[in-house]
C-alpha cells in the first residue's frame, strides 16, 4: 500500500483522524510520519514516554475526538492513556482497541503476538480453528443439500461453542 | 548468590537474568487497585507457589537500608523498592529465581545466573511460568499476549539481559559508539542497576528491547548474537591495549591493585574507577591468587547499602573506612 502523502513509499503507519464527527483513516510513510510529527526522528534512542504520548497524542488527538474513551473496568480515559502511556487494566487494551496497532508497530515493529501461549489459551485456540473449520464444513453440507451431515456438524458446532465460552 | 560463581565467558559475562511480566485476569493493574486488592494478589501467588519452597519476604514494612540490600543484590527491582502498594518478594533457596509482586506488572518473576546462560535460565523460569499457569488466571489476549501494563512489555513480557564488564571497550572510547551500533538492532544498553543508571566499574547490562511479534527463543538468538559480539570485541580491544604497551597496561594494573589492597580511606567513586584495572588483570594473568568471581562479590558487596548493614557503618566516612578494610582483606591478604 502507497504513503497517501507522498504516493511513493510504502506506508507502514497507520492512523485516523476524527473532524467534526468525521472518521479519515491515514496511511503513511515512515519518511511522512516523522515529518507530520507523528514519530520522532532520531529513532531507537528516544524515550519511550515521550514517543507514545507523542504519537497517541498527535495522531489521534484528544482534541480531535469529540467523546472521550473511558474504560469501563478501571476508568483510564484516553487522555490519562496517552500521557501515562500505561494501561488501567487488562480491559484497556480492548477499550483502546483503536489505537493500539500503529502504537505497537512503533514500538515492536510487529503487532502480533507469536511467543508462548498459556496452555488454557493455547487450546481454546485449537478449538477456535476447528470451529471455523466445522463451520465452514456445514455450509458445504447445505448447499449440496446434504442436510443429514449439516445436521450432525450443526450439533458439533454447537457443542463446540459451549466448551469455548464455558 | 548468583556472583558468587563464574560462569562460561566468566571474564566478561557477569550475569545473565531472564524476566516474565505477568498480570492476573481478575484484578485492576498496580496503580488502578487498592490495598486490599494488592494483598490478595500477593496471597494468590503464594498459594500458587505452594510447595516450591520459596521464602516471602514482605517489602511492605522493611527498612530502606533492608531494601536496598535486595537492590543491590539485583534480587529486586527499584521499581518494587519504591511501591506504596502492599509488595513482597519470593525467593528460592539460593536466590537464583524471585517473584516480585506488585511491581509495576501484578506479578514478575526473574531468573538470574551466574556467568553467559540465557538459555539456562529461560528453561527453568519458563518451567515455572508454566507451572504458575495452571493455577493463576494470567491476563492473555491472542493477538497482544501477555497484558503488561506497559505496551513495551506487551506480548511475551520476556526481558533477557545480560550483565558485561566491559573496560576495554570502555577506557578506548569505544563504548558509545558500540552502544548505538547496538540500539540499532533493538537492543537497550543500561548501567549497573539498571534504567537511567550510571554505568559504574564499566559494568553494562544489555538487554532486548522488542516484546510482540517475537517469539522467546527468537529473542534469546537475537539478543545472544550481539552479546557474542560483544565478547569478541572486548577481548580484541583488551588485547590490542595489553599489545600496544604492555608495560604501561601492567604499570596501571599495578597501580590499580596496590591502591586497593593497600588503601585505609576508599571512597565509592574511587573503587568504581579503579576496580576494572584489577578485573582484567586477573583476567589476563597479570594479578594472581583472585579470580573474577571474587571480584564481582566486591562489586556487589561494597556497594553502599552492603557497606552499611553488613559491615554495621553509619555514615560515608565509616563506609570509606570499612571497604578499605574489606579490600585489605580479600586484595592485600591481610589477617582479619
Ligand atoms: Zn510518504
Ligand atoms: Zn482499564
Amino acid at each position: 500500500m502507497l504513503c497517501s502523502k507522498c504516493m511513493q513509499r510504502e506506508a507502514n503507519v497507520f492512523f485516523s483522524k476524527i473532524t467534526n464527527g468525521v472518521k479519515e483513516e491515514y496511511k503513511v510513510c515512515d519518511v511522512c510520519a516523522k515529518e507530520l510529527g507523528l514519530i520522532g526522528s532520531s529513532g531507537v534512542m528516544l524515550n519511550m514516554n515521550d514517543f507514545i504520548s507523542d504519537f497517541v497524542g498527535k495522531g489521534i488527538g484528544r482534541k480531535t475526538i469529540g467523546t472521550t474513551l473511558v474504560c469501563p473496568t478501571c476508568g483510564c480515559t484516553l487522555s490519562e492513556f496517552s500521557k501515562t502511556s500505561k494501561f488501567g487494566c487488562s480491559e484497556c487494551y480492548n477499550t483502546f482497541k483503536n489505537y493500539l496497532p500503529p502504537l505497537m508497530k512503533r514500538l515492536h515493529g510487529n503487532a502480533v503476538h507469536t511467543g508462548k501461549f498459556p496452555e488454557k489459551a493455547e487450546s481454546i485456540n485449537l478449538k477456535k480453528n476447528k470451529l471455523s473449520e466445522l463451520k465452514a464444513k456445514m455450509a458445504k453440507a447445505v448447499e449440496t443439500e446434504d442436510f443429514e451431515t449439516a445436521a450432525k456438524l450443526r450439533d458439533e458446532i454447537k457443542e463446540l461453542s459451549k466448551e469455548i465460552e464455558g | 548468590m548468583w556472583y558468587k560463581s563464574n560462569g562460561k565467558d566468566g571474564d566478561i559475562v557477569i550475569s545473565s537474568r531472564i524476566r516474565l511480566a505477568r498480570n492476573l485476569k481478575e484484578f485492576r493493574f498496580c496503580g488502578k487497585m487498592t490495598a486490599d486488592e494488592a494483598n490478595a494478589i500477593i496471597e494468590k501467588t503464594k498459594n500458587a507457589l505452594d510447595g516450591r519452597k520459596f521464602k516471602f519476604i514482605n517489602l511492605s514494612n522493611m527498612d530502606k537500608t533492608d531494601k536496598l540490600l535486595m537492590l543491590e543484590q539485583h534480587l529486586i527491582s527499584r521499581e518494587l523498592a519504591e511501591s506504596r502498594l502492599p509488595s513482597g518478594v519470593f525467593t528460592d533457596k539460593d536466590n537464583e529465581i524471585s517473584v516480585m509482586v506488585n511491581e509495576e506488572d501484578h506479578i514478575r518473576m526473574q531468573c538470574i545466573t551466574g556467568g553467559y546462560d540465557l538459555d539456562g535460565a529461560y528453561e527453568k523460569l519458563n518451567a515455572l511460568d508454566t507451572s504458575l499457569e495452571e493455577k493463576l488466571d494470567f491476563a492473555f489476549d491472542e493477538n497482544y499476549g501477555y497484558l503488561t501494563k506497559c505496551p513495551t512489555n506487551t506480548g511475551t513480557g520476556m526481558r533477557a539481559s545480560v550483565m558485561l564488564h566491559l573496560p576495554g571497550l570502555a577506557i578506548t572510547g569505544n563504548i558509545n559508539n558500540v552502544i548505538a551500533a547496538v540500539n540499532k538492532l533493538g537492543i537497550a544498553v543500561r548501567g549497573l542497576y539498571g534504567e537511567g543508571s550510571k554505568s559504574a566499574a564499566c559494568i553494562y547490562q544489555v538487554s532486548n528491547q522488542v516484546t510482540l511479534g517475537i517469539t522467546e527463543e527468537e529473542t534469546l538468538e537475537n539478543l545472544k548474537n550481539v552479546v557474542d559480539m560483544l565478547i569478541e570485541k572486548e577481548r580484541q580491544v583488551t588485547k590490542a591495549l595489553y599489545d600496544n604497551n604492555p608495560l604501561q597496561f601492567k604499570d596501571k594494573v599495578g597501580r590499580a591493585y596496590a591502591t586497593l589492597a593497600g588503601a585505609y580511606i576508599m571512597t565509592n567513586d574511587e573503587f568504581m574507577k579503579l576496580i576494572p584495572y584489577v578485573r582484567m588483570g586477573v583476567n589476563m594473568g597479570i594479578i594472581d591468587g583472585v579470580d573474577s568471581a571474587a571480584i564481582n562479590s566486591l562489586i556487589i558487596e561494597l556497594s553502599p547499602a552492603h557497606v552499611s548493614k553488613l559491615m554495621g557503618a553509619s555514615n560515608a566516612a565509616q563506609r570509606d573506612e570499612k571497604r578499605a578494610s574489606k579490600l585489605r582483606e580479600v586484595l592485600g591478604k591481610e589477617e582479619k
